[in-house]
């Protein structure tokens, strides 16, 4: 393994504190250190002081800590604006047409309708919502916060491998947020074609109003977060390979860095695929290309324009990248997750190389699936039943990786603090999501239940159960390491408790909607007779009502987030006693991460071991002898 | 805090709890099924799947969220100060690998019939179309052949938003779009079928129960998706259907000779617009 | 050609040109060597989707979607027996044009300007078909204007053929030549990689300049090969139904546009990042045998784009 001798140099390097910059500089350049040279280059080579202006400091900063957080706090930022979005929403299911509280106040002159909400606007708020969500809230969180600040403390490196296109992929999300912002104030508002952007509704700007300048922004804004992915993923994959610390295997690694490693995989495989048809559909607007268009198309009984392309290609190259994304945004939530488990289990993680297995193999399978959100499209029917098997298939590994946090949890240690209450939201809430998919995979039951609640009921079990509890989760684990400073463990796990209530009596009644044919994306249930019921009547209005709740629940983080960050109390080097690396710095790491580049002894998992006093072992101390029989290859199961 | 597992039970227990709510109010259960005992008893199968997956996956969340909340409840640090020091089963992971896999196995082949039966092409039950169906922003434009027997020719009946068949027989439409993709989903005969712009797509169905019922769009097409809403009528009898289809037609021709030039199908749809706005 | 210089490497990235120390026992594999194969297996995805789409879209396009008589995708190819005039000798210009102007968009092909004359001179004029009496008739008429008109009857095709000067008005003798252009830059690329293995600085300029050009030339061909098609030429209806071959014309110009416009924008970041290397070389001492993986990162880059010129031929232009 190369890796060993690479990292093996580096243990060599003298401690360094703030206080001796000058002799870290001189280190760095090499003098005796003639061993460790260009080799470990984002070890030694960043082993000089943080720049200390503001600006290079935090704003224009390569420090992956700073872009980590960076991304963490746009994310949160448009975690409000999509949530907003999401209750606008809910209002209207639950009291369709009635005044929205302020929106209605502040849209008054544009609707001209006396505070109704046109139909229009409708579908802008749940496109906007989801495009919110997904690729400026969980991607970037997950990915852009977590994964930057974590990959390198994890596998023991001073930075990422490449610094600067770490920088500029944090840079490449603002012309994205920008543009996507300032389509919800230019002529015809935001795009609004769902947040599929299926042609011919997407296309044309005579389809919708949302199709004039707003789906044209919309396009090219996903086209940047796009490139900002991809920068981010072809950098955590460098890293993971390249700059892991001496003794560092690669079965050694955390789960998360196992996670985010293959999910930058993912990303690096599916996201061009995108790329290629969001330019696509950006040439059909824009210099009248027919990729998308049908022959014989026609509005009112005009001849259509030349034509000849295919609508339903638009849906085969965009599921070919949002299949995948959506385990995008679940594989580094499910490695987060088995590390907190682990941790406040006080055990070591079930099944550690099944669970790597099980990652690559959703990696894997999720490419070979995405025909699943086409069953009913008009696609070859014989080619949905390969689909279907797939699809069936992918929900293996995801049961392997269930079994093992229940293996973890039984017998351990639980403790009950707030990111291990998440953690365990997490699993109960993604088997839910997960169950669900199963009643979609099998293409006769999706004939009924596509395109209705029952689908929006399962995103949310998966992306807000799943997900967004897996961002809780880790935001209160590392948040003393990120900050240095401790969140307020009571109101977390009221935040947890209350989060949870209302996360299910908003989103639950869903797939009981659902399966009674309640459509989704519609601004009213009540045109058709066969929902027009008191059932539903009330199904909508209680789920609407949680969803308030859920969202109020929401600024208990907020205040405990902010509150900490000036006021929490200190935290030590490593407050949860954890085995993996980030905790054998300080909180928060110092600018270079690592005093000493440490070595590593074994997998992260070594909770309780016998023959040790504490009941964990960091990765950097050796195994007591007594137990090294035993662990030795600690996952063989 | 071996309290914690209650929440995950309470909530576990409330989720089964709500498809049980169904037994007493049917707006929290499937739908009025009309497709049961026809010749294709399409719904038949779909809601057979439907329960058969509710079950298998009703089991596998009873035993997840018992397992889970068994350990919360046991093993809580008051109650196990030392965790059991183990990475891991390889018998336990061959077991739980193996298990699911039959029964996704299972699922994935129990279900390949109905799916056969409902969209393969070589399923298309052997009779003409009934009607060609239209969609277009926000409207079902429906075709019927006239006296002629064909669809296409000018004798053709022409209907928006209302689609009519015949109880117990096989009932084929082609499906089309004008514009946009819309979806033809008949909810209480468990059908649905995107129309895309540029295909003729052939959709089978069938009702054993008379009555009207509602013909949904279930794919986003632009601001009046919410209401693009279409009926079906099923007819008692065929004789019925056609006493039906003839008075249509000359209501038609009566109109038809009013309007002067355009087709009657666009003229009605402008005058549908206007008031659709 | 990856191979040879693996020996040779040095063992820095382009991001840390400092740590730059010749070092013994040290693995071939630098973090920016990983990095620049993950990039290149993103742009195969990217180009995959568009050569996936072009496959898809020429696999599902209907065998009348394109002929010699009328423009893409016109319904009206649909019909069989139908009969077009080929104008071969003009004769009075402004009359003949003024005779099948109409015809002309009554079948959705408009001329504007003076391109319908130009076709007319050109000799590339063919009418759009008609039934054969009506075409009897229409060619007395030409006759009569003093042209000299040849039958040509109804050819349908799903795609463009090359060399069909009816429905492709691409020009493959061009691209051929254009494509070795490209070939002969990645050799003097590999040239100028081997320079600097041997340490010939001096060398290593001059190719990665003789590089630079032969990009360039690429380049000015290919914005030769648009402008003759968007602007300079004026084709016959079964290319494009306004008689300039632009994106819009038909799907096979979308995805012709497309694929190589996508290709010479990669054309033209390669041949930035190589002015930049070589503006940087001309500094003594900045590539060194020792020290030179920006070289071969790029040269990476470079036959890749290559490489995808070659399959882009082929399949776009050859069949
Ligand atoms: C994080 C995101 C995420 C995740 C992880 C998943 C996971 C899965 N999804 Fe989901 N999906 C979405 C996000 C996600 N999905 C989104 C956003 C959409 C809608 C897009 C749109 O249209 O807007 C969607 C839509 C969607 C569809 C299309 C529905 C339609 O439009 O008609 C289908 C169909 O098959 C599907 C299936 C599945 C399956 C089988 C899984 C599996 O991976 C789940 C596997 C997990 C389990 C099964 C649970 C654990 C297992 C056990 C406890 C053991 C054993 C189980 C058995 C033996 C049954 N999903
Ligand atoms: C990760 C993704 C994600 C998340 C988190 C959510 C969250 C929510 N979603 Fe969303 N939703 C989607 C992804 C997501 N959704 C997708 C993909 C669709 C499909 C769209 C389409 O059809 O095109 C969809 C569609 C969708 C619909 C269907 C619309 C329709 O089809 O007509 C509805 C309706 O109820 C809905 C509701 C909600 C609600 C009430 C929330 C709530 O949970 C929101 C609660 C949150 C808040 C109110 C914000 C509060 C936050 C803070 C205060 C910040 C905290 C700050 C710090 C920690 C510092 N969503
Ligand atoms: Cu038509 Cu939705
Ligand atoms: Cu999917």
């Amino acid at each position: 393994m190369s890796t060993n001798s690479l990292g093996s140099a580096d243990g060599n390097i003298e401690p360094v504190s703030e206080a001796t910059r000058a002799e870290a500089r001189a280190a760095s350049e090499g003098g005796g250190h003639g061993d460790h040279g260009g080799h470990g280059h984002g070890h030694d080579d960043h082993v000089h002081p943080a720049p200390s202006n503001f600006l290079t400091r935090y704003i224009f900063s390569t420090d992956h800590k700073i872009i980590g957080i960076q991304f963490l706090f746009s994310g949160l930022l448009f975690f409000i604006l999509g949530g907003l979005l999401a209750l606008a929403v809910r209002w209207q299911l639950a009291w369709p047409w009635s005044r929205v509280p302020i929106l209605s106040t502040i849209m008054e002159g544009e609707w001209k309708t006396g505070g109704q909400m046109p139909p229009e606007f409708y579908n802008k708020l749940f496109t906007m919502h989801a495009t919110v969500m997904i690729f400026f809230v969980i991607i970037p969180l997950l990915t852009g916060a977590f994964g930057n600040f974590l990959i390198p403390l994890m596998i023991g490196a001073r930075d990422m491998a490449f610094p600067k296109l770490n920088m500029l992929s944090y840079w490449f999300m603002w012309p994205a947020f920008i543009l996507m912002l300032q389509s919800f104030v230019v002529e015809g508002g935001a795009a609004e074609a769902g947040w599929t952007s299926y042609p011919l509704l997407a296309l044309f700007r005579w389809a919708t109003p949302g199709s004039l300048n707003g789906q044209t922004l919309w396009l090219m804004s996903l086209l940047f977060a796009g490139v900002s992915s991809m920068m981010g993923s072809i950098n955590y994959i460098t890293t993971i390979l390249m700059l892991r610390a001496p003794g560092m295997k690669l079965f050694r690694m955390p789960m998360t860095v196992w996670a985010l490693f293959i999910t930058a995989l993912l990303q690096a495989f599916a996201l061009p695929v995108l790329t290629s048809a969001l330019v696509m559909q950006l040439l059909d607007r824009t210099v009248g290309t027919n990729f998308f268009t049908p022959v014989a198309w026609s509005v009112a009984n005009q001849p259509g324009p030349v034509g000849g392309g295919q609508t339903i290609l638009w849906q085969h190259l965009f599921w070919f990248y949002s299949h995948p994304a959506v385990y995008i945004m679940i594989l580094p939530a499910m490695g987060i997750v088995s590390d907190v488990i682990s941790t406040f289990s006080r055990k070591p993680l079930f099944g550690y190389k099944p669970m790597v297995f099980a990652i690559a193999g959703i990696a894997f399978l999720g490419f070979i699936v995405w025909g699943h959100h086409m069953f009913q499209s008009g696609m070859n029917p014989a080619l949905g039943a390969t689909f279907m098997l797939s699809t069936m298939m992918i929900a293996l590994p995801s049961a392997i990786k269930t079994f093992n946090w229940i293996g973890t949890l039984w017998s351990g240690s639980i403790h009950f603090t707030t990111p291990m209450l998440f953690a365990i939201g997490f699993v109960s809430m993604f088997v839910i999501g997960g169950l669900s998919g199963i009643f979609m995979a099998a293409t006769p039951v999706d004939m009924h239940i596509h395109d209705t609640y029952f689908i929006v009921g399962h995103i949310h079990y998966v992306l807000f159960g799943g997900s967004t509890f897996g961002i809780f989760a880790a935001i209160y684990y590392w948040f003393p390491k990120m900050f240095g400073r401790m969140m307020d463990e009571r109101l977390g796990k009221i935040h947890f408790v209350l989060t949870f209530i209302f996360f299910n009596g908003t989103f639950f009644l869903m797939h009981i909607i659902g399966m009674h044919g309640h459509p989704r994306r519609i601004a009213t249930p009540y045109e058709y007779e066969f929902l027009n019921r008191p059932g539903i009547h009330f199904m909508n209005e209680f789920m609407t009502v949680n969803a308030l709740l859920l969202g109020a629940s929401q600024l208990i983080v907020v205040y405990n987030f902010v509150v900490s960050l000036f006021a929490g109390p200190r935290a030590s080097e490593n407050p949860w006693r954890a085995n993996t690396l980030e905790w054998a710095t300080a909180s928060p790491p110092p600018h270079y991460n690592f005093l000493k580049i440490p070595t590593v002894y074994h997998a992260a998992y070594e909770y309780s071991v016998p023959g040790v006093e504490e009941d964990y072992l960091p990765q950097t101390r050796p195994l007591p002898p007594a137990s090294q029989q035993m662990v030795l290859e600690p996952a063989r199961g | 805090m071996r309290y914690w597992s209650l929440l995950f039970l309470v909530t576990a227990v409330l989720v089964v709890a709500a498809f049980g709510v169904g037994a007493f109010d049917p707006s929290w259960w499937l739908p009025e099924n009309v497709s049961l005992h026809g010749p294709l008893h399409i719904g038949a199968e779909v809601d057979h799947l439907f329960i058969l997956i509710l079950v298998i996956t009703g089991l596998v969340f009873i035993g997840t969220q018992a397992a889970l909340v068994w350990t919360l409840w046991r093993y809580p640090r008051e109650f196990q100060p030392k965790a059991t020091y183990q990475h891991g089963s390889q018998r336990l992971e061959v077991v739980w690998t193996i298990i699911p896999a039959a029964i996704l196995v299972f699922i994935a082949l129990y279900q390949l019939g109905a799916w056969t039966d409902i969209k393969f092409r070589s399923a298309q039950p052997k009779v003409p179309p009934i009607a060609e169906v239209t969609a277009r922003q926000f409207q079902w434009l429906i075709r019927y052949p006239g006296p002629d027997g064909r669809i296409g020719t000018p004798d053709d009946l022409h209907t928006i938003n209302d689609l009519h068949f015949v109880k117990n027989e096989p009932t084929v439409i082609h499906l089309k779009t004008r514009d946009v993709l819309h979806s033809f989903f008949l909810p209480a005969m468990r059908i649905k079928q995107d129309a895309v712009p540029g295909l003729t797509i052939p959709v089978w169905f069938d009702a054993d129960r008379a009555g009207t019922y509602d013909l949904v769009c279930a794919e986003l097409c632009g601001w009046g998706h919410y209401k693009m809403r279409g009926v079906v009528t099923v007819h008692e009898t065929r004789r019925d259907f056609e006493e039906w289809a003839s008075r249509a037609l000359e209501e038609q021709n009566r109109s038809q000779l009013a309007t002067i030039g355009g087709t009657v199908a666009t003229a009605s749809a402008a005058t549908a617009d206007a008031g659709g706005n | 050609m990856a191979h040879e210089t693996a020996t040779a490497l040095a063992p820095d990235a382009p991001a840390s040109p400092r740590s730059a120390k010749p070092l013994q026992g040290h693995s071939p594999v630098t973090p920016g060597k990983v990095a620049m194969w993950f990039f290149l297996a993103t742009e195969v995805m990217f180009f995959t989707g568009l050569i996936g789409t072009y496959i898809v879209l020429r696999a599902g396009s209907p065998p009348t979607a394109y002929s010699n008589l009328f423009p893409p995708a016109s319904a009206k190819a649909e019909r069989p027996g139908l009969v077009g005039l080929r104008i071969e000798q003009p004769g009075d210009v402004e009359a003949v044009a003024r005779l099948i102007r109409p015809l002309y968009e009554a079948h959705g092909a408009y001329y504007e300007g003076h391109d319908l004359e130009h076709l007319i001179e050109q000799g590339h004029a063919i009418t759009p078909g008609l039934e054969p009496e009506k075409t009897e008739a229409l060619a007395a008429q030409l006759r009569s204007l003093g042209a000299t008109v040849e039958e040509e009857s109804l050819h349908t095709y799903a795609w463009p053929l090359p060399y069909d000067t009816h429905t492709n008005p691409l020009s493959i003798d061009l691209t051929a030549v254009n494509t070795f252009i490209l070939i002969c830059s990645s050799v003097t690329m590999v040239l100028a990689l081997a320079a600097i293995q041997r340490g010939d600085a001096s060398r290593m300029r001059l190719w990665l300049l003789a590089t630079i050009v032969i990009g360039s030339v690429f380049l000015g061909v290919q914005v030769y090969e648009y402008r003759e098609l968007m602007f300079g030429h004026v084709y016959p209806p079964g290319i494009s139904a306004d008689g300039h071959f632009r994106p819009s014309s038909s799907l096979f110009a979308s995805c012709f546009f497309t694929m190589t416009g996508f290709h010479g924008a990669h054309v033209a970041g390669g041949i930035i990042s190589l002015l930049i290397l070589f503006l940087t070389a001309l500094k003594p001492g900045r590539y060194t045998q020792a020290h030179h993986s920006p070289i071969e990162l790029v040269g990476l880059y470079w036959h890749f784009v290559d490489l995808v010129w070659i399959i882009l031929f082929t399949v776009v232009y050859l069949i």
